[in-house]
């Protein structure tokens, strides 16, 4: 890749001041693993430490333990999360990706409307919008259903445009010279455009993960069955001062998905991705 | 002759094909966008009344906007002052996400850990695990910018400063600097990695070719890596400015969402669409510079 023609200490310095930035973005966390670690005398020691002087995993084990006291198994809830986050982020992607292309390669009747409209929603964040949704779900009989949790991210418009974007940089010769070969719209899309915009989409899955994952879906799901992890985690954690190191546990174990799935999807994007083989 | 109408008909197929990619997503948006959108305009100029039937709706004319604009004096300093925010937090959010990204992209030992690191804002930013965080006090004070200066103990730095006879003025402005960096690195946690995304598009041929001319990292900086990374900086341009006026720890947002939870519905919509205008000039603004620049390239 690039060759770095930058002196040696100008290197370590530019690292130093990486490292920094990245304790700066790292200390709230690694706060947030020390305090799980604590056993509950070390919780109250102030000024708070950096460290735990006797790190124990009693919080995980409460925290099972308050789980098991729940009405509905812990597993089930687990299961219920990993099922809608898998599900939205797989339609979010897909179907995001497929609104894209046109968007960005072909002009219809109308592409310029849709994409105004596109930059307009962004604009209304979900909060501010969750009464009028609420109001939806209920006509659409979608309350205490998934897919009232999980349809709205097949709607996104960050996911969309951020594939535009991308796929507005393909060369067209590229997809000219498929379709010369007889290649089929849909065929161009998964076999052409798809490949070459991967870094693109492996960001995304990265974004649509982390949001379905934190979605509690409290306003739409009453059924105790059907909650999912970060709502039942709160009410967990809601228990205030005796709950402290079991809330912060809690936080943790909420916070492994998405960083699992960022090492997965970043260790695979290969390192770059070249416009192959077309000469301009 | 018959040829021609072919032709013509391979256009019009694809056109069509176009708009059955694109609809899926247009039926979601339909669904989930428009009809709240509309109801919310509808909303603020109605009175809302919970029935046993559902709800109903008397007109009220401007009476809401009225109410958010005239009477409520907190209204528009707090919205002026989002826009003020936004001219300093944009450029100082982008040029931080581009420098960190063109870091991150470059091959050393521990970069997925690195790169994860600066990712961890987007988990944490939003959702429960914050709520669960900010929980606790000492981690509240780290994220809402009295951090900085309670960490590093910079308090008795200032004071040292002032009696060395440095202007206030300049005092204040760099410890409310070290006061907003948690803020303002956490960010930038989605623009480092589209633009980290946008980068790894960018192929090596290009920087070798350049290298064998004989540029300077600077000149392949300034000439292959910015133009080309143009379009995924503009989306992170828009997605900033948004981000920064819908953030919830806006104080108009604050007001839109209490007003709302307290079922004050019309007040909460009217302030909404209010803001919203301002949101839509702003933006608007921003488009027309990126437009412009991209002719001038």
């Amino acid at each position: 890749m690039r060759k770095l023609n930058r002196t040696r200490g100008g290197n370590i310095a530019i690292f130093s001041i990486l490292i920094l930035l990245g304790i700066f973005m790292a200390l709230p966390l690694v706060y947030a693993v020390v305090q799980a670690i604590k056993p509950i005398e070390e919780l109250y020691i102030f000024p708070p430490k950096f460290y735990a002087r006797r790190p124990t995993f009693d919080n995980f084990r409460d925290l099972i333990n308050v789980s098991g006291n729940l009405a509905v198994p812990f597993e089930r809830t687990v299961m219920n999360s990993i099922f809608v986050s898998v599900i939205s982020t797989v339609g979010h992607v897909i179907i995001a990706s497929m609104a894209a292309y046109p968007l960005a390669k072909h002009k219809f009747p109308g592409s310029k409307v849709l994409f105004n409209i596109i930059v307009t929603t962004l604009m209304f964040s979900a909060p501010v919008m969750s009464i009028p949704t609420y109001i939806v779900m209920a006509k659409l009989h979608l309350i205490n259903n998934y897919l009232s949790v999980i349809l709205p991210s097949f709607a996104s418009t960050l996911g969309l445009y951020l594939m535009k974007q991308f796929m507005t940089q393909l060369p067209e010769s590229m997809l000219e010279a498929a379709r010369i070969d007889g290649a089929r719209e849909i065929r161009i899309f998964f076999k052409v455009v798809m490949p070459q915009v991967k870094p693109a989409w492996f960001t995304l899955i990265i974004f649509a993960f982390q949001a379905s994952w934190n979605q509690t879906g409290g306003s739409f799901i009453y059924n105790e069955e059907l909650k999912l992890l970060p709502t039942v985690l709160s009410q967990i954690s809601a228990d205030g001062i005796a709950h402290a190191g079991v809330s912060a546990a809690a936080a943790v174990l909420l916070m492994i998905p998405p960083i699992v799935t960022f090492l997965i999807t970043q260790s695979n994007v290969v390192e770059t991705m070249s416009h192959s083989g077309i000469k301009e | 002759m018959a040829k021609k109408k072919k032709f013509k008909s391979y256009y019009r197929r694809k056109e069509y094909i176009g708009i059955w990619f694109v609809l899926p997503w247009v039926i979601g948006l339909a669904y989930f966008f428009i009809y709240p959108i509309v109801f919310s305009i509808v909303n603020s100029f109605c009175q809302m009344d919970v029935t046993p039937a559902g709800y109903s709706f008397s007109f009220v004319g401007a009476k809401y906007y009225k109410n958010v604009l005239f009477i409520d004096q907190r209204n528009l300093p707090n919205i002026l002052s989002s826009i003020g925010n936004l001219l300093y937090n944009v450029p100082m959010v982008l040029i931080f996400s581009l420098f960190v990204a063109v870091i991150l992209n470059q091959k050393f030992k521990g970069r997925i850990l690195l790169r994860a690191i600066f990712f961890l804002p987007i988990i944490t930013t939003g959702g429960v695990v914050m709520k669960i965080i900010t929980g606790d006090g000492v981690a509240q004070s780290m994220m809402n910018g009295t951090g900085g200066t309670a960490i590093f103990q910079v308090t008795s730095m200032e004071e040292m400063l002032l009696n060395s006879g440095i202007p206030q003025e300049i005092t204040t402005f760099i410890f409310q600097f070290i006061n907003n960096i948690f803020g303002l690195i956490w960010k930038s946690g989605i623009q480092i990695l589209l633009l980290l995304a946008g980068l790894q598009t960018i192929s090596p041929a290009m920087y070798e070719a350049a290298s064998i001319d004989g540029a300077t990292g600077w000149e392949k900086f300034w000439k292959i890596t910015l133009p080309t990374l143009y379009p995924v900086l503009s989306l992170a341009l828009v997605y900033t400015v948004i981000d920064s006026f819908v953030d919830t720890t806006n104080p108009v947002m604050n007001t839109i969402i209490s007003s709302a939870q307290s079922l004050n519905f019309g007040n909460s919509s009217a302030l909404c669409w209010v803001y919203f205008t301002v949101i839509a000039l702003v933006v608007g603004i921003v488009f027309l510079i990126i437009n412009k620049a991209s002719k001038n390239r």
